[in-house]
């Protein structure tokens, strides 16, 4: 957005951004078109684009001529694509939600918009044509993925199931790269009796560039929904930096690790259910999945949205959870330290008042007394929390905290949600949550399952 | 030939590294002197279609080779930035400073702010497929003999990945190179100069370039590309020239091309020729019995032989497009670019390749007639497409001239490298913010610029350095050391003669000059003035300084027994040699100096022995 001088200078001249204009200034005169600002930089600058293609800023100053020369340039279009139906083709379907996969760079002004629809995201690999039937797309809503909640999650849920039901082989849904994991393990709980190969798929990079990962991704994804024998929910991401296979991560069992590579995306405590190379090769790296068939699948959304995620660190301030429990959460998920510590200030030497102030036993005790559920994880994300090696473990256990196996934190947070939407017995979503509901606990872990 | 008749216009470009601690946009060392690959990432890149739904044609033209391209990472030298794994980080604050100082040297505007932008790059060399690039001057001009040479655009951008290999579809790229800080630089169309004259502008440009001390020397450093268009011809881009002086014979041969070009379009029109037919067919089975080595090895590789008939161009192929390239040759290089090997064509030698008998039967099959030509392609892949790719081609140069881009060699040659990309796609790079450029900064800028070259051979040549050896130091990595021992009162003479041709001599033995700092120079050149050696003795002491780096000058003289004589030692000698009966003044002259080399001036020697004889 412009200044407020240059947006009543353009109204005065009767200026439209994309209009073509000479610029006269300190006797240098410039041409091109007048391009829209983007939010950042000098908003008292006019941004012009030669027409070499170089945008250019000129400070708008009182002696500055601007003068409109013709009409503007109509801002750009994506391709887009109707799938032409093969025979011989699984048919699956495409849901798009948001995320870099779905952004579009206007080549002309640099704005980043998140609009794609399903057919400009699949016409960014025009090679899908050949791998799938692209059976429906559709757009239920579009959000970058850090801005989701529960009811995006309800209503894919539902989406999904209903696309399977109606004779879909598989669904890919595209999705913003941050918070996919919380998605598919959403997705893996509330689809119940899925049978089917579901796939998130995103992109590190963004589509209006040649190294655009979200190719390789889409085209493995497909492959995944058309052809595996995988019936669960998946994210489908580079397997590595180079453009070489994708794994198939299990939903329940993935995190993203990193903020950029394309290879952020990790099973922990768990080794990829499969590899994907992008020439259909579909390489089983993990035999504990639930095999593909035709079952109906059906989308049980209920979810407990007064839930949170907490993180327990070096003096950190126990009293967090007192606020929680005062707004009427029913469940919190403590990513403790190591095999599942908080701060209780009974360890070694007293030193007086100052460690029972950081201890977070009271608090724990509290919520569980008012009928919270407290689940603990560990923040070293790999592997399993232990409630009684040391005593300050020991602690947390008295004090009414579950120990949530190997579950990562962020999938114990959805399946507390997902638990707690079902039952309001304290007991039962005890018992529940440390119940392997769709494949976010093992209770034996490979020993090749560290840092794949 | 009369240039300016012909209508020669040609357009320059220059692309210079700078000399900066760091990459343009991150914290990776710029220096590319790491020599050991800890890494090798394999990408595919994909065409991006456009606004309007279509892909340039040069992606295109990318996308058929599809290609994969590896890329070798060096320590310190390629961060995730290089990988295309992390966002750029701030700008190159130190590159862009320079980069300022030259738009300004150039008389450039440079714009109240700047934006970076993405500009598509297809064939690998970028890790992300673009490459990010800023305008930092526009509408400038150079002075060149009177004239004045429109300086169209300066840009500050990131260099492309260095190009280590290509082998069936497998391209490897160094990393260590990409994101260099690089500024291009860009002339308006030149017209009414010779091509020694556009050769000549360029080095202008590049000896201004040197003058800021912040551009990086060496092979590869620089690289010119020039547009050369002549009335008959199309805008041909002659890309990639390292060495300056190949550019004058690079358009001479690119002009040539293009009228000869338009000679055979004429002819082949009053011919009542303006199309080939696609007339090919696979010839395997003609060829089972062949004697011929190179169609023996096209079979055996498991390649479909095309054979095509071209009506009425007997005789074409062999014509020279300019001198020492014929234009069989000139399609044999197009369609390498396609990954295949080459072409056999009737216009060849057949018995020199035993292939005689097999064109005959070929002849027939094809019926082709004296008047026409016939071509043999092997391909491997999407088989017959290279062939009808080579028609294509030759029908669009029968119909009109053809833009495109062409690869220089060292010794001049233009070789076909892909046609000439559509309108360059740039859009914003929004990971960076626009820059805003205070006009307090170009004022501070505006007083650090440095001396003009011009002025600065003015004053070598006044140290009485001859015109070729004042420009060989201001060209030299060792001007500003030369410049500080100016001051030191060192004979100029004498430092020219080492930065320039003494250790042009050592590095031709194999001598890692590389190790001589600027204190061994120092003492080198004291040494000198301070008459303890003789500058004849440099090129020795100095070898084995670069040998022995540790050692100090005064220890390297008393090794190499390089002390310089005093008078009364010399005399001593003269004395004893001239006191030989009958000794002819030559004679004794020599036997001195045998005795005396790299210790005594030989002109004293000549003036004692005279004198004593």
């Amino acid at each position: 957005m412009y200044s407020q001088e240059i947006q009543s200078l353009m109204k005065s001249k009767k200026l439209k951004i994309g209009d073509r204009v000479k610029v006269l200034k300190d006797g240098k005169e410039f041409q091109g078109f007048l391009m829209p600002r983007i939010e950042i930089g000098d908003l008292n600058s006019l941004v012009i684009k030669l027409d070499n293609g170089y945008n250019i800023g000129l400070k708008y100053e009182k002696r500055l001529k601007i003068q409109k020369m013709g009409q503007g340039i109509k801002l750009g279009s994506i391709p887009s694509k109707k799938f032409s139906r093969k025979p011989g083709l699984p048919s699956v379907s495409l849901i798009a939600t948001g995320g870099t996969i779905g952004t579009h760079v206007d080549y002309k002004t640099g704005g980043v918009f998140m609009v794609r629809t399903p057919e400009e995201i699949v016409a960014t690999t025009p090679e899908l044509e050949n791998i799938v039937n692209m059976k429906t797309m559709l757009r239920p809503f579009t959000v970058a993925s850090e801005d989701m909640n529960h009811k995006h999650w309800q209503e894919l849920a539902e989406l999904v199931a209903k696309e399977l039901n109606k004779g879909a082989r598989g669904v890919m849904v595209t999705h913003g790269t941050d918070t996919l994991h919380f998605t598919s393990a959403a997705l893996s709980f509330m689809l119940k009796n899925l049978t089917k190969p579901v796939a998130l798929v995103g992109a590190q990079r963004s589509p209006d560039r040649g190294s655009f990962d979200g190719v390789m991704n889409l085209i493995c994804g497909s492959y995944f929904t058309g052809y595996s024998n995988i019936g669960e929910v998946c994210v489908v991401m580079h397997g590595t930096t180079n453009d070489d296979f994708c794994f198939a991560h299990r939903g329940t069992k993935v995190r993203k690790m990193h903020t950029s590579r394309r290879d952020a995306f990790r099973s922990i405590n768990e080794i990829p259910l499969a590899k994907i190379w992008p020439n259909g090769k579909i390489e089983i790296g993990n035999e504990n999945y639930r095999r593909f068939d035709e079952k109906k699948v059906v989308a049980d959304t209920k979810f407990e949205p007064k839930v949170a995620l907490v993180k327990s660190y070096p003096g950190s301030d126990p009293e967090i959870l007192d606020w929680y429990v005062h707004k009427g959460f029913k469940g919190i998920v403590i990513e403790g330290s190591g095999l599942g510590h908080v701060p209780t200030g009974e360890s070694g030497v007293k030193i007086g008042e100052f460690d029972q102030k950081f201890s977070w036993i009271p608090q724990i005790k509290k919520a569980v007394e008012n009928g919270v559920v407290v689940v603990m994880t560990s923040q070293t994300l790999y592997g399993r929390v232990h409630p009684f090696v040391y005593r300050n473990l020991r602690l947390v256990y008295e004090a009414g905290g579950i120990y949530g196996e190997d579950m990562l934190p962020e999938v114990a947070y959805i399946k507390l949600g997902h638990v707690l939407g079902h039952t309001k017995d304290v007991e039962k979503a005890k018992q529940m949550m440390l119940m392997n509901l769709a494949g976010e606990i093992n209770k034996e872990t490979d020993p090749r399952s560290f840092l794949v | 030939m009369d240039y300016k008749k012909l209508g020669l216009k040609a357009g320059i470009e220059i692309h210079q590294q700078l000399d900066t601690r760091y990459k343009l946009f991150c914290k990776s060392s710029s220096g590319m002197r790491e020599k050991e690959v800890v890494g090798l990432i394999r990408r595919k890149q994909h065409p991006v279609a456009g606004e309007l739904g279509t892909v340039d044609i040069a992606m295109m033209h990318e996308m058929m080779r599809d290609r994969t391209f590896h890329y070798q990472l060096f320590p310190h030298e390629s961060c995730l930035v290089e990988t295309d794994e992390e966002p750029p980080h701030e700008l190159n604050l130190e590159a862009l400073e320079v980069a300022l100082k030259i738009a300004l040297m150039l008389n450039c505007t440079v714009p109240d702010e700047l934006q970076v932008m993405r500009k598509s790059i297809t064939d690998g060399s970028n890790t992300s497929a673009f490459q990010r690039t800023i305008v930092v001057g526009l509408d400038g001009f150079l002075k060149y003999r009177g004239k004045k040479v429109e300086i169209t655009y300066i840009n500050l951008e990131e260099d492309a990945a260095a190009i280590v290999g290509e082998e069936n579809g497998n391209v490897t790229y160094r990393l260590s190179r990409l994101g260099v800080p690089l500024i291009e630089i860009g002339t308006g169309l030149l017209q009414g100069f010779s091509p020694d004259e556009i050769q000549d502008i360029a080095f202008n440009i590049g000896m201004l370039l040197r003058s800021t001390g912040k551009v990086k020397r060496g092979i590869g450093t620089i690289r010119q590309d020039v547009n050369v268009s002549i009335k008959v011809g199309e805008r041909t881009e002659l890309k990639g020239m390292q060495d300056l002086w190949t550019m004058s014979k690079a358009i001479q041969n690119e002009v040539t091309r293009q009228l000869t070009m338009n000679d055979i379009r004429s002819e082949m029109r009053r011919k009542g020729v303006r199309r080939i037919r696609e007339n090919l067919m696979e010839v395997n089975s003609l060829l089972s019995n062949t004697h011929s080595k190179i169609l023996r090895q096209m079979l055996d590789s498991g390649a479909s032989v095309f054979a095509i008939k071209l009506n009425v161009f007997a005789g074409m192929l062999k014509r020279e497009v300019y001198p020492g390239k014929t234009l069989g040759k000139d399609l044999a290089e197009y369609v390498s670019a396609f990954g295949v090997k080459g072409i056999l064509h009737s216009d060849e030698d057949l018995a020199k390749y035993a292939a005689v008998e097999d064109f005959q039967r070929i002849r027939e099959h094809l019926h082709a007639g004296h008047k026409d030509a016939v071509v043999l392609i092997g391909e491997h892949k999407d088989k017959g497409k290279v062939s009808k790719l080579l028609i294509e081609r030759i029908n669009a140069f029968l119909e009109k001239p053809e833009r495109e881009t062409r690869a220089v060699g060292d010794d001049g040659h233009i070789r076909f490298n892909r046609p000439l990309p559509g309108a360059q796609r740039l859009y914003p790079e929004t990971d960076v913010i626009p820059l805003s450029i205070s006009k307090e900064w170009l004022k501070k800028l505006k007083k650090e610029l440095p001396e003009p070259w011009t002025k600065k051979l003015e004053k070598f040549k006044k140290m009485k350095l001859s015109d070729d050896l004042a420009k060989q130091i201001l060209r030299s990595e060792h001007m500003e050391t030369f410049e500080k021992f100016v001051k030191k009162r060192f004979q100029p003479i004498v430092m020219a003669n080492v930065f320039t041709n003494t250790l042009k001599d050592l590095q031709r033995q194999n001598v890692d000059v590389s190790n001589l700092t600027e204190k061994h120079f120092e003492e080198v050149f004291h040494s000198v003035s301070s008459k303890k050696v003789m500058k004849e003795a440099l090129p020795e002491i100095l070898k084995y300084l670069a040998e022995h780096p540790a050692d100090s000058v005064s220890v390297s003289i008393s090794k190499l027994n390089l002390k310089a004589l005093s008078k009364t030692e010399l005399v001593k000698i003269v004395k004893e040699v001239v006191s030989q009966p009958n000794i002819q003044f030559d004679k004794a002259v020599g036997l001195v100096m045998s005795q005396v080399r790299g210790r005594a001036d030989p002109q004293e020697v000549i003036r004692l022995v005279k004198k004593f004889k």
